[in-house]
């Protein structure tokens, strides 16, 4: 089974992707990946090849994902925001070799050393000899087939690594089904069903959104990327679509609640689940927003790239009361887990762990890496079993953050800083929570002068994923150690703490 | 107001607010949202700068990338919006 078959077997009339600028029904979405899977096939491609999807999201990048897998490619999708230098850094590493994207972008990463990509267009513009522009596609005519087999790879998604060089997850079509074939059936999606897509394309939760969607004969309604600084617009998206199924990290919908007026309205009665990811809920959200939305389901969904959703726990009138964050639940899509101790063996019952995963929804491995083989994944993530067999989760065992969502290596980030010709030494801390949370870089000065805050973005913007650009910088003489040598977080987070204070205190004074 | 006055208040209001004292290398080129110098949390204080200081109001839908990603072309955008009338 792959992710594309069923896709294919719809009512050709029924809508089957809701963009910003245009709407395809399942006919046109599945006619149109036909025409991309012969246009890649003519570019070269081969089954098992990969194919960069780096564009805003649109029914085109869409068509551009199912046709990538019709043509028994993988898709590799870029953050339509990142410099070219970072989209070539993604490129280089997986060997991508073609790209599906605007002719602007083409032309600019053709030059960053990749110029024999093949391209295929979403807007019309022809960019180099081997673009097919939209509208080219019109002489291409085959009809979408699913050519790949279970054990062959769907996509590649690029988290966050410790050594400084990018680390692509592969998942193939079994671990992807494995998923979004137990999400489909949990919540019972079908053909009447109005889903969000509210995450970016390079963000693990789109696979939900697209793909248990429109394996189920639903309409998926893809939030334009500019509706993340619209709050108000994220409220109006949901009820002028009649969103009946919505998927995001908790920060989303906190920032709905309290910028964008949501619980001014009345409730929108189409919405009847609620699926949140990628960070802890703060209980008090929680509340206010089922308060506000009595009859929709809320499941929390867990699971890091590399095991895609392996646990899941569904809020109930029973969490009502509840003061501390919904537990991660059981173990689903039929994985299974395992709570270990620091030396490897089983944590006693009740004690916190590491969680391993290991089962049908393992990635199988870092593209270019070692296969993880029968292998359980070591999450990094340390939690505990509750009385009734949920798991909690504590923390992390390593130094990994979590903004918004987003995984952040602060390592990664240090790697990067380091690799800064004025740089000697960099320690990367956040400051705050939630919403709030600030990414610090302090930087020991190699040689002056120090470099602004500004290049140091542009050097970060080039190498990592937007969401690990540090917001603030602080120059320092040397890090703060402890006794056995390592970088002093806790004293560096004093220190960034100290400085804003005596900051607002001299800024209240002026004011 | 005109393109370069608006700019300047812009890269006033961002070095202050945003960037603190490390904004002096601000140009009006500057990807500010490809560096994450606006993100969907300093979005909502800078449409609140230009709505209170600038009397310009941005509708909801205009609030797109290709508007916001450097000054040069939010304050090029927003020479063009109409001011409210609440200005003096």
């Amino acid at each position: 089974m792959t992710l594309l078959a069923p896709v294919l077997g719809h009512d050709p009339e029924a809508i089957a992707v809701v963009g910003p600028l245009e709407t395809m029904t399942y006919g046109e979405l599945c006619a149109r990946a036909g025409q991309i899977a012969a246009a890649l096939t003519e570019l070269g491609i081969k089954p098992g090849d990969r194919v960069a999807i780096w564009a805003e999201k649109s029914a085109r990048t869409v068509a551009g994902i199912l046709g990538t897998l019709a043509a028994g490619a993988v898709y590799v999708p870029i953050d339509p925001l990142s410099p070219a230098a970072r989209a070539a850094l993604i490129c280089h590493d997986c060997k991508v070799a073609a790209v599906i994207t605007s002719a602007v972008r083409a032309v600019a990463l053709c030059e960053k050393d990749l110029p024999s990509l093949g391209v295929i267009a979403v807007d019309s513009a022809a960019g180099s000899s081997r673009t097919i522009t939209w509208s080219g596609l019109g002489s291409f005519a085959a009809p979408a087939r699913s050519v790949a087999a279970a054990e062959d790879l769907a996509y590649i998604l690029y988290t966050s690594g410790t050594t400084g060089t990018p680390k692509g997850a592969a998942i193939s079509h079994r671990a992807a089904v494995a998923f979004v074939s137990w999400a489909g059936a949990t919540i019972d999606l079908g053909p009447g069903d109005r889903v969000s897509s509210h995450a970016p394309f390079h963000f693990d939760l789109s696979t939900f959104d697209l793909f248990a969607t429109l394996r189920a004969g639903g309409t998926v309604y893809l939030l334009p990327d500019s509706l993340a600084y619209a709050p108000t617009r994220l409220t109006g998206f949901i009820h002028d679509h009649e969103i009946s199924v919505w998927y995001s990290v908790p920060s989303a919908l906190t920032l709905m609640m309290d910028r964008g007026g949501f619980l001014d309205r009345p409730p929108p009665e189409s919405l009847r689940v609620v699926l949140f990811a990628g960070e802890v809920f703060p209980i008090l959200d929680l509340h206010r927003l089922r308060r506000h939305l009595p009859r929709a389901r809320f499941l929390n969904l867990y699971g890091p790239t590399e095991t895609n959703v392996c646990t899941y726990y569904e809020v109930t009138t029973a969490d009502d009361d509840r003061d501390r964050p919904v537990p991660i639940g059981k173990p689903c899509c039929g994985d299974r887990v395992w709570i270990m101790d620091e030396a490897g063996n089983p944590a006693p019952d009740g004690a916190e762990g590491e969680l391993y995963v290991d089962g049908p929804t393992k990635m199988e491995g870092y593209f270019g890496k070692e296969p993880l083989g029968d292998a359980p994944y070591r999450t990094g993530d340390i939690v505990r079993r509750l009385p009734d067999g949920d798991l909690e989760y504590a923390g992390r065992s390593d130094d990994m953050l979590k903004v918004r969502g987003h995984r952040i290596e602060p390592g990664e980030i240090e790697s990067a800083l380091m690799a800064h010709p004025r740089i000697a030494a960099a320690a990367v801390v956040c400051v705050g929570k939630g919403r709030e949370a600030v990414l610090w870089a302090v930087v020991v000065t190699a040689a002056p002068p120090p470099p602004s805050l500004i290049a140091i973005k542009h050097h970060l913007a080039d190498r990592l994923p937007r969401s690990m650009i540090v917001d603030n910088v602080l120059h320092v003489q040397e890090l703060p150690r402890t006794r056995n040598g390592k970088v002093d977080r806790r004293s560096l987070i004093d220190l960034i703490n100290a400085r804003t204070n005596i900051t607002t205190a001299q800024e209240a004074s002026r004011g | 107001m005109d393109k370069r006055q608006i700019l300047a208040a812009l890269r006033t209001y961002l070095t202050t607010e945003v960037l603190g004292d490390d904004g002096e290398d601000l140009m009006p080129t500057t990807p500010i949202l490809e560096l994450g110098i606006i993100d969907s949390l300093s979005m909502l204080g800078l449409l609140s700068f230009i709505d209170e200081q600038l009397d310009i109001s941005v509708p909801d839908e205009d609030v797109r990338p290709e508007n916001f990603n450097s000054l040069d072309s939010l304050s090029a955008f927003l020479a063009g919006l109409p001011r409210t009338s609440k200005a003096s």
